[in-house]
């Protein structure tokens, strides 16, 4: 289902959802003049449902017309219906003579004190405001129900990042809620042209799912295949961000995430200024932010308010630990088992005296305590908080020093394990250190056939792969292939900001001469 | 930002040149009865090939969106075109093949004794046919991501050679003891066929470059690059081994670096080297690979990956066909370098000479 591609807010998500709707039930989706018939269609269309509460009204208004409010009790906030809609019918002083429609637009212009509220005739659409936490306001004869918004969606605080945290820079986090979440980064762009497209996603779930970005920086192509592509997915649920992440990616066979996906809103504004689009998820902390390069993956939102020589010395600290927590053990494995004559000499008798007595071959060697660090890394985030210090003794303690004590390991390779996981951690988006696992484990076995030679042709395999990516039709190695030297001023470094600066509002200017 | 399909950047050109080129160099062990003089012939080896180079521009210039194989049938016509084509896409995989049988007999020399060797030029096969299943695009885009490696490991090497106070310049002296005499005498084929007249590849892939106007000048430009270098690199290595050592080892750029010593520390620079070796093998394997597959896949009107599938194992089966690697070397320099691609050379100055013809013809018809 292609829909407009310039669809612009709710009104356009609406006319979607109608029409997903109505080809599902057919027949007549327009609310009928009688009261009772409106009723009996909303009760049968929510499946008679035991939280929809239907509330009969007598107003001063017009008091022989029978009116009635209709909303899901667990959905809305009582206080609002009380004070700001049922307070004012009933009390009203005032009198009309209108009636059926027109009687609803005076309710809706002098009485009802809420400010999202709208009258509409589709029944379809009442059923999906109600299923939002509207309250609709339905009067005896008129063809029309009045959309008022009280929704009261249960949520937790902003609070602060937890998976990624940051010494120096703001110190909150998105939270499960979208319109929170675009009013987090609309407190930091306050630019007109901060675009934000709502589209409707799961046909059980109706998922919100925005899209974010500069109208005047952003390549307009790629918004257009992201929106489309979104708009294109025929799924029943969305549950969190990765869902789309998943379905919209260029390629689905890859370890590496085509998309960033992060909790700080600064994070997606940063990326939203440089003219990457951000997609938010309602329920889903996480905003995803596309297209990405794979050296975007390691920059942090933290790169830039350090002093820039301090921000480039941790880029390329990033680099070299991703680079190491992929080839570690591979490298030892090939060293100890084909080329040992590559150490030096020293470091060779050490080694070959630890190693003395170890029953495994390197590879298994290696094998074994990788895949245990696995199980405990599963385990420190499976287990519930309260026996966290169990794990790390018995890891520690157990694991580590006691199978080397036990000969079963050599030492060498305990400290080979620990510190490629370090190296792991210091990545800072986590889906590229999880590629970085997978990836691991494949030189290991190549190391151990191969060799040297398993290693680079592994490597080489992976660059193949990686220069045939692309994320929405951005080269995937970007600043190096193809080549721009223009970007490689923040790619593995990150220039002064005097630099950088001049740099984007450059873009900002070329974009909008290009469009005038 | 965004790529159109097989588009290759003026940037791209120039570092697969280089990387193409450069390549095998460190396996390059010119023959022997030049001695310390070789870096001459092949400087004026490296003359000849450039106006084998101009000529193969001008051939390009005539048609700039044309493929080998289609210039050949311009050329020659439709039959005797296709009848010179066909083996020279064969001969791109041939060339592929004898790569992957450089590298199963370095690594066989070097680092893996003991590992079979079907299973490496597997191996490789299996990578090249990777690489060239993702297209012309994805290969360019890996010369780049490769570049910065290559760079870095030569300086290394570079660096430390010279550090280490190995290089001798004397090494090289007395210059021309003989007169010019004999090295003219073997510049032509040993010195031009390889590894300059291999530009010839490029043919295959100049037709994608944008802007088209830049050709020309980046490919000079690269050339003169990779020709100045490979020089610098023989006599460097001439330099640290003298011209006895350098006729008995069967690699005197591995042999130069194994001589390396830094601190007690840094004793074993043959990884760097032969990471070197692989990665410029594996970017040439791929290349030759790519062409043969474009070339057929343009005679025979197929898809290319239906002709790399095809090709893959034909270029795996070849490799086994010499039984040692003084045979494939035999091979090498009397066969491959003093026949096969002086015929190239040779055919390609004819098509050279009928396109000049033809232009001659048509400019006459149109004044």
């Amino acid at each position: 289902m292609f829909f407009g591609k310039q669809g612009s807010g709710v009104k356009q998500q609406m006319k979607n959802t109608g029409q997903r709707t109505r080809a599902k039930h057919g027949g007549s989706s327009k609310l009928g003049s009688s009261l009772k018939d409106n009723l009996d269609k909303l009760k049968t269309d929510l499946h008679n449902s035991s939280d929809l509460e239907i509330r009969p009204i007598g107003s001063q208004l017009a008091p022989e017309v029978p009116m009635t409010a209709v909303y899901i009790g667990e959905l809305t906030d009582e206080t609002t219906l009380n004070e700001y809609i049922l307070r004012p019918l009933m009390s009203t002083i005032l009198r009309t003579e209108a009636r059926n429609e027109k009687l609803v637009h005076i309710i809706l212009e002098r009485v009802v004190e809420v400010g999202a509220a709208y009258i509409t005739t589709d029944i379809d659409e009442c059923i999906q405001r109600l299923l939002d936490g509207y309250c609709l306001l339905l009067v005896q004869g008129a063809a029309c129900g009045l959309l008022i918004h009280i929704s009261n969606m249960e949520g937790r605080q902003v609070s602060e990042p937890t998976a990624e945290t940051v010494l120096r820079g703001p110190q909150q986090s998105f939270n499960e809620n979208i319109g929170t979440n675009i009013n987090l980064v609309r407190q930091i762009i306050r630019s007109p042209s901060l675009h934000i497209d709502s589209l409707q996603v799961g046909s059980e779930t109706r998922t919100q799912v925005a899209l974010l970005y500069l109208d005047d920086v952003a390549e307009p192509e790629i918004v257009n295949t992201i929106r489309s592509r979104i708009e294109a997915l025929q799924i029943s649920s969305v549950l969190e961000s990765g869902y789309i992440e998943s379905l919209i990616q260029d390629r689905i066979y890859t370890p590496f995430p085509t998309m960033k996906n992060t909790e700080r809103p600064d994070a997606i504004a940063g990326g939203i200024l440089e003219g990457q689009i951000a997609i938010m998820v309602d329920g889903s902390p996480f905003v995803l932010l596309a297209p990405v390069t794979l050296f975007q993956l390691f920059h942090t939102p933290e790169d830039y308010y350090n002093r820039f020589d301090i921000a480039s010395f941790l880029r390329l600290i990033r680099f070299t630990a991703f680079f190491i927590s992929m080839t570690l053990p591979a490298l030892y494995i090939a060293v100890t088992t084909f080329h040992q004559e590559m150490l030096p000499t020293t470091l060779l008798i050490t080694l070959a005296a630890q190693r003395e007595g170890i029953p495994f071959p390197g590879l298994v060697e290696a094998l074994l305590m990788e895949l245990t660090f696995e199980v405990l890394r599963e385990a420190g985030v499976r287990m519930p908080r309260a026996i966290g210090p169990a794990i790390s003794i018995v890891g520690a303690l157990v694991l580590g020093q006691a199978a080397v004590e036990a000969g079963i390991v050599s030492a060498g390779m305990v400290m080979v394990v620990s510190f490629t996981a370090i190296c792991n951690f210091v990545i800072p988006q986590l889906n590229i250190a999880i590629s970085a696992r997978l990836i691991r484990f494949t030189f290991m076995l190549l190391a151990g056939v191969f060799g040297f030679i398993g290693i680079v042709s592994g490597i080489l395999t992976v660059l193949i792969h990686l220069a045939g990516l692309e994320s929405f039709g951005m080269p995937y190695m970007s600043p190096i292939a193809p080549f721009d030297w223009s970007k490689m001023k923040d790619n593995f470094i990150r220039a002064p900001m005097k630099y950088l600066l001049k740099q984007k509002a450059g873009n900002v200017i070329n974009r909008r001469s290009k469009q005038e | 930002m965004m790529q159109v399909k097989a588009q290759i950047g003026k940037f791209q050109l120039a570092i697969m040149i280089l990387l193409f080129l450069i390549g095998n160099t460190p396996l390059l062990k010119p023959p022997g009865q030049l001695k310390q003089d070789s870096w001459i012939a092949l400087l004026i080896g490296a003359a000849f090939g450039s106006l084998y180079l101009w000529m193969l521009l001008v051939i390009q210039r005539r048609s700039p969106d044309s493929d080998l194989a289609e210039l050949y049938q311009q050329l020659f016509g439709k039959w005797l075109g296709f009848a010179l084509a066909f083996p020279q896409g064969l001969f791109f995989a041939y060339e592929a093949s004898r790569n992957i049988r450089d590298f199963s007999d370095l690594t066989a020399m070097t680092i893996l004794s003991r590992t079979p060797e079907w299973s490496i030029k597997l191996l490789m096969v299996m990578l090249s046919l990777y690489a060239v299943w993702g297209g012309t695009r994805v290969l360019f885009r890996l010369a780049e991501l490769l570049f910065p490696i290559v760079v870095l490991g030569y300086l290394l090497i570079i660096v430390l050679l010279i550090q280490a106070g190995l290089p001798d310049f004397h090494r090289l002296q007395p210059i021309m003891s003989d007169g010019i005499g004999p090295i003219l005498k073997v510049v032509f084929p040993d010195f031009t066929a390889f590894p300059f007249a291999q530009i010839l590849t490029m043919l295959v892939f100049w037709k994608y470059v944008k802007p088209s106007a830049a050709i020309g000048k980046i490919t000079y430009r690269a050339y003169t690059m990779t020709a100045l270098f490979s020089i610098f690199m023989h006599m460097l290595v001439m330099s640290v081994l003298g011209p006895g050592l350098n006729e008995y080892s069967t690699i005197p750029f591995l042999q130069a670096v194994q001589l390396i010593q830094l601190a007690n520390f840094l004793e074993r620079l043959d990884v760097v080297v032969t990471v070197l070796i692989i990665i410029g093998l594996f970017i040439k394997l791929s290349l030759l690979f790519m062409a043969a597959a474009l070339t057929l896949s343009s005679l025979l009107k197929i898809p290319y990956r239906t002709c790399a599938v095809v090709l893959a194992p034909i270029i795996y089966g070849v490799c086994f066909l010499e039984p040692n690697h003084s045979v494939h070397q035999w091979i090498g320099f009397h066969i491959v370098i003093r026949y096969l691609i002086p015929a190239q050379m040779l055919l390609m100055t004819v098509a050279f000479l009928v396109g000049f013809f033809r232009k001659g013809k048509k400019s006459s018809k149109a004044s």
